[in-house]
């Protein structure tokens, strides 16, 4: 009878270590992964107190290439500023039926690219919910971010996005992006 | 009864004893160990150019060391020491002079100069990485001090010790740096 | 006459702890990632990418421009350019290359021919979309022949998929590669 006491104790003990060990980890992985998907419509959703609105998304192909697109999300946020401090490190990625994720463009000439694709020849910058130059708190200020993708995606996809404040818990959007005849 | 209690007290103290005799003697020798290290320093053996030093990852052999103009108008001149690097590892290495990089050290005078630069010859560019079986000739420029006199400089050359199995993981693993080869040399150049 | 027993059980177990000891692999034969040796030819599929080797040619010198500068580089050894076309599985991501040579010994991505048009480094990849890159590696001859071309979805793989990819039919050695924009 002592005997399994002492067996007890020590797998309680055992138990605690590896919860104390692995706590860490487990807050490391929450912060990474995206685990509760919150889905929002057109009219934009809050999360964490803070606004986001798909407010444009136009696609471009080239005709020799005719099997991939350019895709430009247009994102639109708002929020008090202790909520959009909480938003730093904004991920934003498109996604197939499939789960396949395509991030963001950050080569050189991705700024260009954007510049050309959206019909007001602006580059809003990719997402950053405390910019220097912030408008008064409740006024939406955009964000542009370019994809490279399969002409397939142009008929319907998911964009998702989280924070490094927001992450287990995201938002997503159906985006259909417009067309635009770049000749 | 009496006297079986007080034997068996007398063999359990016995024994401690023992324990207690080996553990000091034990702390005692290492302790004379490091005394003896600290007393007499071990110079690192002394090479001169031309001679082959093995730094752990690479291996270098100076060629030449000489005092050189400024690279542009209005810095102070430099001090070239001219060596070829051999990569002794399986793969290419980033980290030529070790991590955290431990390239050759200059003193002048017990004063120690801050890291040189290190350029490969065939680019003029910083060196970047170097690949197994494929040797290099470098330059390493340090930069003069202002109140330097011409004479002689003390050259240390640095090892890396490489461990297959380190005592955490067991993995293979780059440790400490020791001296590996001093060089005390007049640089060419000097009046 | 208890003690045989005991010594029997003692050396036993002293045999047993000596073998495990022994055989056991260490840290670093067990912290691999899992090899997928493809064909000349063949499409390697790794965990997260799928990959190509599509050409290969040898040089004694690369000239490319980088920063509005024109570099021309040479070497002791030679320049190994490998073409590759590649596309991701799940995600947008990078791959990082290293020719394994004849020896065994492995080169990394040459730093100085870092800037060249489609160089890998600088290199995404879009799953559903096959895109080409460029790896130049800088060795000694004798390492290309009997070598292979390792791709790895970044720089650590361990626990991921390592395409090892044979190379095509060796070619001639050029003189001069200049890779254009």
């Amino acid at each position: 009878m002592r005997h399994l006491l002492w067996i007890i104790l020590a797998a309680v003990l055992l138990l605690a270590n590896v919860v104390v060990a692995g706590w860490t980890e487990i807050t490391d992985l929450r912060r990474a992964r995206e685990w509760r998907v919150v889905q929002a419509g057109a009219a934009g959703a809050g999360l964490r107190g803070v606004h986001v609105r798909v407010d444009q998304v136009w696609a471009g192909t080239a005709p020799d290439l005719s099997e991939r697109a350019l895709v430009l999300v247009r994102l639109a946020l708002r929020g008090p500023e202790p909520a959009r401090q909480g938003w730093t490190g904004c991920d934003v990625s498109l996604r197939d039926a499939a789960d396949r994720v395509w991030l963001p463009l950050i080569s050189a000439d991705s700024a260009g690219a954007v510049r050309v694709l959206s019909p007001d020849g602006e580059d809003n910058g990719r997402c950053n919910p405390v910019p220097h130059d912030a408008p008064p708190d409740g006024q939406e200020f955009l964000s542009d971010q370019i994809f490279l993708v399969p002409a397939e995606l142009l008929k319907g996809a998911r964009l998702r996005v989280s924070a490094w404040g927001t992450r287990p818990e995201a938002l997503e959007f159906p985006v259909k992006p417009v067309l635009r005849d770049l000749h | 009864m009496t006297e079986t209690r007080r034997t068996s007290l007398l063999r359990r103290l016995r024994l401690r004893l023992a324990a207690s005799v080996g553990v000091a003697a034990a702390v005692l020798v290492g302790l004379w160990l490091k005394v003896q290290d600290a007393r007499a320093p071990q110079e690192p053996p002394a090479v001169t150019l031309g001679q082959a030093v093995d730094q752990g990852r690479t291996e270098i052999t100076p060629l030449s060391l000489s005092l050189a103009p400024p690279e542009r108008a209005g810095e102070p001149g430099r001090l070239l020491l001219r060596a070829r690097l051999l990569n002794l590892t399986g793969e290419s290495q980033f980290a030529v002079f070790g991590f955290p990089p431990h390239p050759p050290e200059l003193a002048s005078g017990g004063v120690v100069w801050p890291e040189p630069e290190v350029t490969l010859d065939r680019d003029g560019e910083l060196l970047a990485q170097l690949h197994p079986r494929l040797a290099e000739r470098v330059t390493l420029a340090w930069q003069l001090p202002p109140d330097w006199q011409p004479g002689p400089v003390s050259l240390t050359f640095h090892r890396q010790i490489f461990k297959l199995r380190d005592n955490l993981y067991g993995m293979s693993n780059w440790l400490l740096f020791q001296p590996a080869a001093r060089m005390t040399i007049m640089p060419e150049g000097a009046p | 006459m208890i003690w045989p027993g005991r010594i029997a059980i003692v050396l036993a177990g002293a045999a047993l702890l000596g073998g495990m000891m022994q055989t056991a692999p260490d840290y670093n034969s067990v912290v691999q990632p899992f090899r997928h040796h493809v064909a000349a030819g063949g499409t390697g599929e790794a965990r997260s990418f799928r990959a190509r080797f599509t050409g290969l040619r040898l040089a004694d010198r690369i000239a490319f421009r980088h920063f509005s500068r024109d570099l021309v580089r040479d070497s002791d050894g030679v320049f190994l350019v490998a073409e590759i076309e590649a596309e991701a599985r799940l995600a947008s991501q990078r791959l990082d290359a290293v020719w394994q040579g004849a020896s065994g010994r492995r080169y990394a991505l040459s730093r100085r021919a870092e800037g060249i048009p489609r160089g890998l480094e600088s290199r995404w990849f879009q799953p559903g979309l096959s895109n080409r890159a460029v790896a130049v590696f800088e060795l000694p001859e004798d390492e290309v022949a009997g070598g292979a071309l390792v791709l790895t979805g970044g720089f650590i793989a361990v626990f991921d998929s390592a395409l090892y990819l044979a190379p095509p039919a060796l070619p001639e050695r050029q003189p001069i590669i200049r890779f254009e924009p």
